[in-house]
Protein backbone atom coordinates (compact mmCIF):
# COMPACT_ATOMS: atom_id res chain seq x y z
CA UNK A 1 0.00 0.00 0.00
CA UNK A 2 2.74 2.28 0.95
CA UNK A 3 5.25 0.63 -1.37
CA UNK A 4 2.35 1.62 -4.12
CA UNK A 5 1.71 5.20 -3.30
CA UNK A 6 4.99 6.26 -2.96
CA UNK A 7 5.50 5.87 -6.74
CA UNK A 8 4.14 8.88 -8.38
CA UNK A 9 6.56 10.86 -6.07
CA UNK A 10 9.44 8.91 -6.99
CA UNK A 11 8.71 8.94 -10.44
CA UNK A 12 7.97 12.88 -10.71
CA UNK A 13 11.32 13.10 -8.83
CA UNK A 14 12.76 10.78 -11.48
CA UNK A 15 12.04 13.25 -13.61
CA UNK A 16 12.75 16.49 -11.82
CA UNK A 17 16.08 15.67 -11.04
CA UNK A 18 18.08 16.03 -14.12
CA UNK A 19 16.46 19.03 -14.81
CA UNK A 20 16.90 20.83 -11.36
CA UNK A 21 20.37 23.13 -12.27
CA UNK A 22 19.06 24.05 -15.73
CA UNK A 23 15.14 24.91 -14.65
CA UNK A 24 17.31 27.04 -11.64
CA UNK A 25 19.79 29.11 -13.94
CA UNK A 26 16.60 29.68 -16.82
CA UNK A 27 14.17 31.11 -13.92
CA UNK A 28 16.97 33.04 -12.12
CA UNK A 29 17.65 34.68 -15.52
CA UNK A 30 14.02 35.33 -16.08
CA UNK A 31 12.83 36.83 -12.69
CA UNK A 32 13.00 40.73 -12.20
CA UNK A 33 13.31 40.37 -8.21
CA UNK A 34 16.38 37.56 -7.59
CA UNK A 35 13.97 36.88 -3.87
CA UNK A 36 11.39 35.84 -5.98
CA UNK A 37 13.46 33.01 -8.03
CA UNK A 38 12.78 30.35 -4.46
CA UNK A 39 8.78 30.98 -4.03
CA UNK A 40 8.73 30.83 -8.98
CA UNK A 41 10.58 27.48 -8.76
CA UNK A 42 8.64 25.75 -5.36
CA UNK A 43 5.30 27.03 -6.75
CA UNK A 44 6.23 25.92 -10.27
CA UNK A 45 7.10 22.33 -8.86
CA UNK A 46 4.09 21.69 -6.80
CA UNK A 47 2.21 23.13 -9.78
CA UNK A 48 3.75 20.20 -11.45
CA UNK A 49 3.51 17.63 -9.63
CA UNK A 50 -0.31 17.93 -8.54
CA UNK A 51 -1.15 18.04 -12.12
CA UNK A 52 1.01 14.86 -12.68
CA UNK A 53 -1.62 12.53 -12.92
CA UNK A 54 -2.94 14.56 -16.25
CA UNK A 55 0.90 14.09 -17.52
CA UNK A 56 1.58 11.83 -19.83
CA UNK A 57 4.65 9.73 -20.96
CA UNK A 58 4.85 10.76 -24.44
CA UNK A 59 4.89 14.36 -22.68
CA UNK A 60 8.07 16.00 -23.38
CA UNK A 61 8.56 16.42 -19.16
CA UNK A 62 11.35 18.76 -19.41
CA UNK A 63 9.43 21.06 -22.05
CA UNK A 64 6.28 20.62 -20.01
CA UNK A 65 8.19 21.58 -16.69
CA UNK A 66 9.95 24.69 -18.24
CA UNK A 67 6.54 26.32 -19.41
CA UNK A 68 5.10 25.48 -15.67
CA UNK A 69 8.49 27.30 -14.80
CA UNK A 70 7.95 30.17 -16.78
CA UNK A 71 4.19 30.94 -16.22
CA UNK A 72 5.25 31.17 -12.57
CA UNK A 73 7.79 33.47 -13.05
CA UNK A 74 5.72 36.13 -15.15
CA UNK A 75 2.99 35.98 -13.11
CA UNK A 76 5.74 37.14 -10.23
CA UNK A 77 7.08 39.42 -12.40
CA UNK A 78 3.71 40.82 -12.81
CA UNK A 79 4.26 42.40 -9.31
CA UNK A 80 6.54 44.86 -11.05
CA UNK A 81 4.94 46.17 -14.06
CA UNK A 82 7.81 47.25 -15.36
CA UNK A 83 7.66 45.99 -19.00
CA UNK A 84 4.96 46.63 -21.01
CA UNK A 85 2.84 43.77 -21.68
CA UNK A 86 2.48 43.83 -25.63
CA UNK A 87 2.13 41.08 -28.00
CA UNK A 88 4.38 41.16 -30.85
CA UNK A 89 4.80 41.16 -34.60
CA UNK A 90 7.86 40.86 -37.05
CA UNK A 91 9.97 43.92 -37.51
CA UNK A 92 11.19 43.48 -41.21
CA UNK A 93 13.15 46.57 -40.70
CA UNK A 94 14.79 46.12 -37.55
CA UNK A 95 15.34 42.18 -38.36
CA UNK A 96 17.22 43.05 -41.76
CA UNK A 97 19.74 45.12 -40.02
CA UNK A 98 22.30 43.00 -38.18
CA UNK A 99 25.11 44.60 -36.75
CA UNK A 100 27.84 45.59 -38.92
CA UNK A 101 31.63 43.89 -37.90
CA UNK A 102 33.50 45.98 -35.32
CA UNK A 103 36.61 45.49 -33.50
CA UNK A 104 36.85 41.48 -33.75
CA UNK A 105 37.42 40.69 -30.03
CA UNK A 106 35.77 42.80 -27.92
CA UNK A 107 32.38 40.47 -27.40
CA UNK A 108 34.19 37.00 -27.27
CA UNK A 109 37.04 38.64 -24.29
CA UNK A 110 34.40 38.65 -21.51
CA UNK A 111 34.15 34.69 -22.04
CA UNK A 112 37.42 34.20 -21.24
CA UNK A 113 37.42 36.81 -18.26
CA UNK A 114 38.53 35.17 -14.39
CA UNK A 115 37.43 36.25 -11.29
CA UNK A 116 35.93 39.44 -10.57
CA UNK A 117 35.76 40.49 -14.24
CA UNK A 118 33.44 38.04 -14.16
CA UNK A 119 31.32 39.19 -11.44
CA UNK A 120 31.59 42.10 -13.30
CA UNK A 121 30.53 40.66 -16.32
CA UNK A 122 27.40 38.89 -14.62
CA UNK A 123 26.25 42.14 -13.48
CA UNK A 124 26.56 43.70 -17.26
CA UNK A 125 24.42 40.40 -18.22
CA UNK A 126 21.34 41.01 -15.58
CA UNK A 127 21.24 44.78 -16.43
CA UNK A 128 21.88 43.99 -19.86
CA UNK A 129 18.80 41.19 -19.55
CA UNK A 130 16.55 43.79 -17.70
CA UNK A 131 16.39 45.69 -20.96
CA UNK A 132 14.01 42.86 -22.40
CA UNK A 133 10.73 42.24 -22.42
CA UNK A 134 9.60 39.39 -20.32
CA UNK A 135 8.74 37.57 -23.94
CA UNK A 136 12.21 38.62 -24.82
CA UNK A 137 13.78 37.23 -22.17
CA UNK A 138 12.10 33.83 -21.96
CA UNK A 139 12.52 33.58 -25.69
CA UNK A 140 16.14 34.02 -25.51
CA UNK A 141 16.61 31.65 -22.26
CA UNK A 142 14.22 29.07 -23.35
CA UNK A 143 16.68 28.99 -26.60
CA UNK A 144 20.32 28.91 -24.63
CA UNK A 145 19.50 27.40 -21.20
CA UNK A 146 16.78 24.84 -22.30
CA UNK A 147 18.23 24.77 -25.47
CA UNK A 148 14.54 24.11 -27.15
CA UNK A 149 13.37 24.37 -30.74
CA UNK A 150 11.97 27.72 -31.96
CA UNK A 151 8.28 25.22 -32.26
CA UNK A 152 8.60 24.29 -28.72
CA UNK A 153 9.01 27.82 -27.19
CA UNK A 154 6.07 28.84 -29.44
CA UNK A 155 4.08 26.01 -27.84
CA UNK A 156 5.81 27.38 -23.91
CA UNK A 157 4.70 30.74 -24.62
CA UNK A 158 1.61 30.38 -26.39
CA UNK A 159 2.61 32.70 -29.13
CA UNK A 160 2.99 32.40 -33.19
CA UNK A 161 5.93 30.58 -34.77
CA UNK A 162 7.05 33.94 -36.11
CA UNK A 163 7.04 35.82 -33.08
CA UNK A 164 9.47 33.71 -31.85
CA UNK A 165 12.00 34.57 -34.39
CA UNK A 166 10.99 38.33 -33.96
CA UNK A 167 11.48 38.39 -30.00
CA UNK A 168 14.91 36.54 -30.51
CA UNK A 169 16.38 38.60 -32.83
CA UNK A 170 15.27 41.55 -30.92
CA UNK A 171 16.42 39.57 -27.33
CA UNK A 172 20.02 39.22 -29.07
CA UNK A 173 20.27 42.44 -30.48
CA UNK A 174 19.41 44.33 -27.19
CA UNK A 175 22.06 42.13 -25.33
CA UNK A 176 24.80 42.90 -27.69
CA UNK A 177 24.10 46.68 -27.78
CA UNK A 178 23.73 46.63 -24.20
CA UNK A 179 26.90 44.34 -23.57
CA UNK A 180 29.19 46.53 -25.97
CA UNK A 181 27.77 49.16 -24.23
CA UNK A 182 28.98 48.32 -20.22
CA UNK A 183 32.28 46.73 -22.73
CA UNK A 184 32.97 50.01 -23.85
CA UNK A 185 32.57 51.93 -20.35
CA UNK A 186 34.91 49.35 -18.51
CA UNK A 187 37.48 48.70 -21.73
CA UNK A 188 40.75 50.96 -20.43
CA UNK B 1 18.00 34.96 -52.74
CA UNK B 2 19.90 38.71 -51.99
CA UNK B 3 22.21 39.09 -48.97
CA UNK B 4 19.28 41.39 -47.01
CA UNK B 5 17.13 38.08 -47.72
CA UNK B 6 19.79 35.71 -46.76
CA UNK B 7 20.39 38.16 -43.33
CA UNK B 8 17.60 37.96 -42.23
CA UNK B 9 18.11 34.31 -41.85
CA UNK B 10 21.22 34.32 -40.08
CA UNK B 11 19.61 33.57 -36.56
CA UNK B 12 17.09 30.91 -38.00
CA UNK B 13 19.92 29.17 -39.92
CA UNK B 14 22.37 29.29 -37.75
CA UNK B 15 19.83 27.75 -34.63
CA UNK B 16 19.24 24.81 -37.36
CA UNK B 17 15.74 25.93 -37.59
CA UNK B 18 15.60 25.97 -41.69
CA UNK B 19 14.13 23.84 -44.20
CA UNK B 20 17.28 21.88 -46.17
CA UNK B 21 16.53 23.28 -48.75
CA UNK B 22 17.14 26.87 -47.40
CA UNK B 23 19.71 25.69 -45.96
CA UNK B 24 22.06 24.78 -48.67
CA UNK B 25 20.89 27.88 -50.45
CA UNK B 26 22.63 30.01 -48.16
CA UNK B 27 25.50 27.65 -47.29
CA UNK B 28 25.91 28.42 -50.95
CA UNK B 29 25.74 31.85 -50.59
CA UNK B 30 28.17 32.41 -47.83
CA UNK B 31 31.08 30.38 -50.12
CA UNK B 32 30.39 33.12 -52.43
CA UNK B 33 29.81 36.13 -50.37
CA UNK B 34 32.79 37.23 -47.99
CA UNK B 35 30.50 40.46 -46.72
CA UNK B 36 27.74 37.92 -45.23
CA UNK B 37 30.47 34.94 -44.75
CA UNK B 38 31.68 37.49 -42.17
CA UNK B 39 28.48 38.48 -40.30
CA UNK B 40 27.56 34.86 -39.95
CA UNK B 41 30.14 33.84 -38.10
CA UNK B 42 30.59 37.11 -35.98
CA UNK B 43 26.93 36.32 -35.02
CA UNK B 44 27.60 32.62 -34.80
CA UNK B 45 30.14 33.44 -32.23
CA UNK B 46 28.26 35.87 -30.38
CA UNK B 47 25.19 33.85 -29.61
CA UNK B 48 27.35 30.99 -28.68
CA UNK B 49 29.17 32.99 -26.10
CA UNK B 50 25.77 34.31 -25.15
CA UNK B 51 24.23 30.64 -24.42
CA UNK B 52 27.34 29.99 -22.69
CA UNK B 53 27.29 32.81 -20.27
CA UNK B 54 23.63 32.69 -19.25
CA UNK B 55 23.75 28.69 -19.00
CA UNK B 56 27.01 29.30 -16.38
CA UNK B 57 25.47 28.50 -12.59
CA UNK B 58 25.20 25.89 -9.95
CA UNK B 59 21.84 24.81 -8.09
CA UNK B 60 21.05 25.42 -4.75
CA UNK B 61 20.92 22.36 -2.92
CA UNK B 62 18.82 23.23 -0.14
CA UNK B 63 16.15 25.17 -2.07
CA UNK B 64 16.20 21.32 -3.87
CA UNK B 65 15.82 19.45 -0.59
CA UNK B 66 13.25 21.46 0.52
CA UNK B 67 11.25 20.91 -2.38
CA UNK B 68 11.58 17.05 -2.24
CA UNK B 69 10.36 17.19 1.49
CA UNK B 70 7.62 19.10 1.13
CA UNK B 71 6.60 17.09 -2.07
CA UNK B 72 6.87 13.78 -0.05
CA UNK B 73 4.79 15.82 2.63
CA UNK B 74 2.33 17.08 0.52
CA UNK B 75 1.82 13.41 -1.17
CA UNK B 76 1.26 11.48 1.64
CA UNK B 77 -1.22 14.11 3.05
CA UNK B 78 -2.85 13.36 -0.10
CA UNK B 79 -2.98 9.85 0.69
CA UNK B 80 -4.48 10.72 3.97
CA UNK B 81 -7.01 13.18 2.76
CA UNK B 82 -10.02 10.78 2.24
CA UNK B 83 -9.46 8.93 5.70
CA UNK B 84 -9.24 12.71 7.62
CA UNK B 85 -12.68 13.48 5.24
CA UNK B 86 -14.63 10.23 6.41
CA UNK B 87 -13.73 11.16 10.18
CA UNK B 88 -14.13 14.88 9.97
CA UNK B 89 -17.77 14.10 8.34
CA UNK B 90 -18.54 11.67 11.11
CA UNK B 91 -17.75 14.09 13.54
CA UNK B 92 -19.66 17.00 12.25
CA UNK B 93 -22.43 14.34 12.28
CA UNK B 94 -22.41 14.53 15.65
CA UNK B 95 -21.68 17.98 16.70
CA UNK B 96 -24.60 18.66 14.41
CA UNK B 97 -26.75 16.37 16.63
CA UNK B 98 -25.02 17.27 19.55
CA UNK B 99 -25.95 20.98 19.01
CA UNK B 100 -29.33 20.52 17.76
CA UNK B 101 -30.11 18.79 20.97
CA UNK B 102 -28.54 21.02 23.08
CA UNK B 103 -29.34 23.79 21.05
CA UNK B 104 -25.17 24.74 20.89
CA UNK B 105 -25.54 24.55 17.18
CA UNK B 106 -25.11 28.38 16.19
CA UNK B 107 -22.35 29.09 18.56
CA UNK B 108 -20.16 25.83 18.03
CA UNK B 109 -20.76 25.59 14.28
CA UNK B 110 -20.08 29.34 14.20
CA UNK B 111 -16.80 29.15 16.36
CA UNK B 112 -15.02 25.91 13.66
CA UNK B 113 -15.81 27.85 10.76
CA UNK B 114 -14.38 31.41 11.76
CA UNK B 115 -11.59 31.72 9.59
CA UNK B 116 -8.16 32.75 11.23
CA UNK B 117 -7.54 35.88 9.55
CA UNK B 118 -10.76 36.91 10.35
CA UNK B 119 -10.36 35.76 14.25
CA UNK B 120 -7.35 37.60 14.13
CA UNK B 121 -8.08 40.95 13.00
CA UNK B 122 -10.47 41.71 15.55
CA UNK B 123 -8.03 41.14 18.00
CA UNK B 124 -5.29 43.22 16.22
CA UNK B 125 -8.12 46.37 16.37
CA UNK B 126 -8.05 45.85 19.67
CA UNK B 127 -4.59 46.04 20.02
CA UNK B 128 -4.14 49.02 17.55
CA UNK B 129 -6.68 50.94 19.89
CA UNK B 130 -5.11 50.34 23.28
CA UNK B 131 -7.59 47.70 24.46
CA UNK B 132 -5.42 44.68 24.33
CA UNK B 133 -1.94 45.12 26.06
CA UNK B 134 1.03 42.85 26.62
CA UNK B 135 0.75 40.68 30.15
CA UNK B 136 4.59 40.76 30.25
CA UNK B 137 7.90 41.28 28.65
CA UNK B 138 11.21 39.08 28.53
CA UNK B 139 10.79 35.27 30.03
CA UNK B 140 7.57 33.78 30.16
CA UNK B 141 6.56 34.56 34.18
CA UNK B 142 5.35 31.48 36.49
CA UNK B 143 2.28 32.37 36.90
CA UNK B 144 1.25 32.39 33.15
CA UNK B 145 2.69 29.49 32.19
CA UNK B 146 0.69 27.51 34.85
CA UNK B 147 -2.42 28.97 32.70
CA UNK B 148 -1.46 27.29 30.07
CA UNK B 149 -2.89 23.81 30.20
CA UNK B 150 -2.51 20.66 27.64
CA UNK B 151 -3.19 23.25 24.12
CA UNK B 152 -0.75 25.44 24.53
CA UNK B 153 3.36 25.02 25.52
CA UNK B 154 5.57 27.46 26.68
CA UNK B 155 7.57 27.43 23.49
CA UNK B 156 5.22 28.99 21.99
CA UNK B 157 6.38 31.95 23.09
CA UNK B 158 9.50 31.54 22.09
CA UNK B 159 8.21 32.00 18.34
CA UNK B 160 9.27 35.25 17.51
CA UNK B 161 10.46 37.32 14.53
CA UNK B 162 14.44 37.00 14.24
CA UNK B 163 14.81 39.90 12.11
CA UNK B 164 16.26 43.14 13.30
CA UNK B 165 13.37 45.08 12.06
CA UNK B 166 11.21 43.20 14.33
CA UNK B 167 10.87 45.08 18.05
CA UNK B 168 8.56 43.31 20.49
CA UNK B 169 6.97 45.37 22.97
CA UNK B 170 5.59 42.13 24.48
CA UNK B 171 3.63 39.06 24.80
CA UNK B 172 0.34 37.81 26.45
CA UNK B 173 -1.87 34.59 26.17
CA UNK B 174 -5.48 35.07 24.62
CA UNK B 175 -8.04 32.75 23.11
CA UNK B 176 -8.85 32.98 18.97
CA UNK B 177 -11.31 31.25 18.39
CA UNK B 178 -11.29 29.46 21.65
CA UNK B 179 -8.25 28.36 20.64
CA UNK B 180 -5.26 29.57 23.22
CA UNK B 181 -2.39 31.43 21.71
CA UNK B 182 0.66 33.07 22.51
CA UNK B 183 0.34 36.47 21.28
CA UNK B 184 3.30 38.53 21.06
CA UNK B 185 3.03 42.89 20.23
CA UNK B 186 5.40 44.90 18.30
CA UNK B 187 6.57 46.61 15.62
CA UNK B 188 8.41 46.01 12.49
CA UNK B 189 9.68 49.22 11.37
CA UNK B 190 7.47 51.19 13.59
CA UNK B 191 4.09 49.59 11.98
CA UNK B 192 2.13 47.89 14.75
CA UNK B 193 2.18 43.97 14.18
CA UNK B 194 0.82 41.31 16.02
CA UNK B 195 2.35 37.70 15.77
CA UNK B 196 0.27 34.82 16.41
CA UNK B 197 1.18 31.13 18.16
CA UNK B 198 -0.36 28.13 18.46
CA UNK B 199 -0.17 24.34 18.11
CA UNK B 200 -0.39 22.82 14.90
CA UNK B 201 -2.83 20.27 16.38
CA UNK B 202 -5.19 23.48 16.69
CA UNK B 203 -5.34 24.18 12.98
CA UNK B 204 -8.75 22.23 12.67
CA UNK B 205 -10.18 24.86 14.08
CA UNK B 206 -9.72 27.14 11.44
CA UNK B 207 -10.37 24.95 8.21
CA UNK B 208 -9.99 27.16 5.64
CA UNK B 209 -6.50 28.07 6.63
CA UNK B 210 -5.60 24.13 7.21
CA UNK B 211 -6.85 23.36 3.54
CA UNK B 212 -4.42 25.86 2.01
CA UNK B 213 -1.52 25.01 4.56
CA UNK B 214 -2.01 21.26 3.82
CA UNK B 215 -1.77 21.68 0.07
CA UNK B 216 1.57 22.84 0.69
CA UNK B 217 1.85 26.55 0.11
CA UNK B 218 4.47 27.69 2.07
CA UNK B 219 3.42 30.35 3.01
CA UNK B 220 -0.95 31.28 3.24
CA UNK B 221 -1.50 35.21 2.32
CA UNK B 222 -5.13 37.19 2.64
CA UNK B 223 -5.75 40.25 2.96
CA UNK B 224 -8.46 41.57 5.48
CA UNK B 225 -9.77 44.99 5.19
CA UNK B 226 -6.61 47.47 4.78
CA UNK B 227 -4.33 44.39 6.92
CA UNK B 228 -2.35 41.63 5.61
CA UNK B 229 -2.21 38.29 7.14
CA UNK B 230 0.31 35.56 6.56
CA UNK B 231 0.75 32.22 8.26
CA UNK B 232 2.85 29.47 7.89
CA UNK B 233 3.73 26.24 9.44
CA UNK B 234 7.02 26.22 12.26
CA UNK B 235 7.59 22.75 13.11
CA UNK B 236 4.64 21.76 15.87
CA UNK B 237 3.48 25.03 15.71
CA UNK B 238 1.52 27.30 13.40
CA UNK B 239 2.80 30.74 13.47
CA UNK B 240 1.05 33.71 12.29
CA UNK B 241 1.56 37.85 11.56
CA UNK B 242 -1.12 40.43 10.86
CA UNK B 243 -0.51 44.28 10.36
CA UNK B 244 -1.04 47.01 8.05
CA UNK B 245 1.89 46.30 5.75
CA UNK B 246 2.73 45.25 2.35
CA UNK B 247 2.27 41.13 1.50
CA UNK B 248 6.18 41.03 1.09
CA UNK B 249 6.88 42.66 4.38
CA UNK B 250 4.79 40.14 6.29
CA UNK B 251 6.00 37.39 4.65
CA UNK B 252 9.37 38.19 5.12
CA UNK B 253 8.85 38.76 8.91
CA UNK B 254 6.58 35.21 9.01
CA UNK B 255 9.62 33.69 7.37
CA UNK B 256 11.93 34.72 9.92
CA UNK B 257 10.19 33.12 13.32
CA UNK B 258 12.73 30.40 13.77
ZN1 LIG C 1 25.83 38.25 -49.20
Amino acid sequence: MVREDEQPADRFLALLRPIERDLEVYCRRLVWNEHDFRDAIQNAVMRGFKAFDRYHDDTNFRAWMFKILTNETFALNRKYARAAKHEFHLDPEELAVLPAPQSASAETDWLAAPGALREALDECLVAALQTLTDTERAVLLLRAIGEFRYVDIAESLAIPLGSVMGNLSRARLKMRNALQRSQSRTAP
Amino acid sequence: MKCHEIRNLALAYLDSELDAKTSQEIQLHLQSCGECAQLFEREEKFNECLSKVLGVGQPTPALWEEIESRLRHQHRSAWLFPRWRAVALGSFVVLILAGWLTGLIGSRFGASSLDLAQAVVKDHREFLQGKITPEFKGALPDEVAKKLGERLDAAAFDKIPSTGRFRSEGARLCHVGGVPVAWTLGRYDDVPVSVIVFKRSELEHFPKTERRLETGEPIVCTRTGHFQFAVRFAGDHVVCAIADTSKQTLEDLVRSVL
